[in-house]
């Protein structure tokens, strides 16, 4: 089986050795093949990039110095040539056919611009019991956005601008705001693409400064939709 | 003990920008917004005052509307605990002059609460859940033994 299109798959990276090993495996399992991967790691103090040389061959790794996931999925944009984009945190995994079911929508329907699918959550296994009865882990499929359920056609990538270096929880929800704003055709797939990882270091929705980012960022949305700024506000950060 | 309307944190996350106050709920994915009267009762409440202080304060603010500011602000508050946004629980009251964002000049305007559904599945993955200060999903403290 070929690729219909070139892929790329950015892999945002910080401190994940445990579990960048997995991630990797699962993208690199995907019939067919995606043309490219790259993990960018965003400044990591453990083995990540050690984990990385594992793959050497398979996977190209970019660094910098820490700047939040946002800008290491933006370098890796900018870094990356394929037709079609699709993301997977470094903590995360792909199911069986994740990428593949995925394409052939996107791939049947040249005014789709991106397509969704569903994200099942599960509590990292080797976690010791103590931790694990402290975590909570949402039960069910969520038909939420996040990058790693989306594949996204580079085009529409360039409409909507980079992700926001300024937010350091918030700049997901911020890009798919843009993007509605943008006019971006989405689909969603009612079928399990990611597994997403609850673990003891995920991103913290923990102090009010972060908390305030959300709020900021719906502030934005709806002064969007009301006319009060411009209709969206891609920054070129790609 | 007074009642105090207090914001029904940590899922429930509210702030005023730019005079309107965006108020998020995690727990749903729903978001709302209000401004003037609306927002400064919300700028209030986030202060931790009681509803018989927003009253004297809005009495203080639109004598000459006087008759309806009570039925207007129990409506508010009303929507604000029907969406579970704010609770009315026994506390003490934040010690205040005045509202934070001062109650708009001119004729009282009843406060409105805008709801918005549009950004479910944006919020819907993201960290929701009994979450404190030690950050989700390290989020629910052992049961403690029992007696």
């Amino acid at each position: 089986m070929t690729l219909p299109m070139a892929v790329d798959v950015i892999v945002p990276c910080y401190n994940t050795e445990r579990y960048l090993g997995e991630a990797l495996e699962s993208i690199l399992m995907q019939v067919p093949a995606p043309t490219e991967v790259i993990v960018v790691d965003d400044g990591s103090e453990d083995a990540s990039p050690a984990v990385v040389e594992r793959f050497r061959g398979s996977v190209r790794l970019l660094r910098q110095p820490h700047r939040g996931a946002g800008a290491a999925r933006n370098l890796g944009v900018a870094q990356s040539r394929g037709d079609v984009v699709a993301f997977l945190d470094a903590d995360d995994v792909w199911t069986e056919g994740s990428l593949a079911c995925r394409l052939h929508v996107l791939t049947a329907d040249p005014r789709c611009d991106a397509v969704h699918g569903l994200t099942e959550q599960f509590i990292s296994a080797e976690l010791p019991a103590a931790i694990r009865e402290r975590l909570v882990c949402p039960a069910g499929e969520s038909a939420g956005q996040v990058p790693g359920a989306m594949v996204v056609r580079r085009r529409a990538v360039e409409r909507i601008g980079g992700f926001d270096e300024s937010l350091q929880l918030a700049e997901v929800v911020d890009w798919f705001a843009r993007a509605r704003s943008s006019g971006i055709a989405f689909r969603m797939l009612d079928r399990v693409v990611l597994r997403r990882r609850i673990h003891d270091r995920n991103s913290g929705f923990s102090n009010r400064q972060r908390r305030s980012e959300y709020v900021h960022v719906l502030k934005a949305a709806l002064d969007r939709r009301r006319g009060r700024t411009a209709p969206a506000e891609p920054n070129d950060n790609l | 003990m007074n009642l105090v309307l207090r914001v029904n944190a940590p899922a429930v996350v509210g702030e005023v920008i730019d005079g309107e106050a965006v108020i998020m709920d995690l727990a749903t994915g729903h978001y709302y917004s209000a401004e003037g009267v609306g927002a400064s009762i919300w700028s209030a409440i986030d202060a931790g005052v009681s509803r018989a202080t927003l009253s004297g304060w809005l009495g203080e603010r639109y004598p000459a509307e006087s008759g309806a500011l009570a039925g207007a602000l129990d409506a508010f508050v009303a929507e604000l605990c029907a969406h579970a946004l704010v609770i009315e629980v026994p506390g003490d009251e934040a010690s205040l002059d005045a509202p934070p964002l001062a109650l708009p000049a001119g004729r009282f305007v009843a406060p409105v609460l805008n709801s918005y559904t549009d950004m479910e599945e944006l919020l819907q993955l993201d960290p929701v859940h009994d979450v404190d200060e030690a950050g989700w999903p390290v989020a629910r403290a052992p049961d403690p033994p029992a007696a």
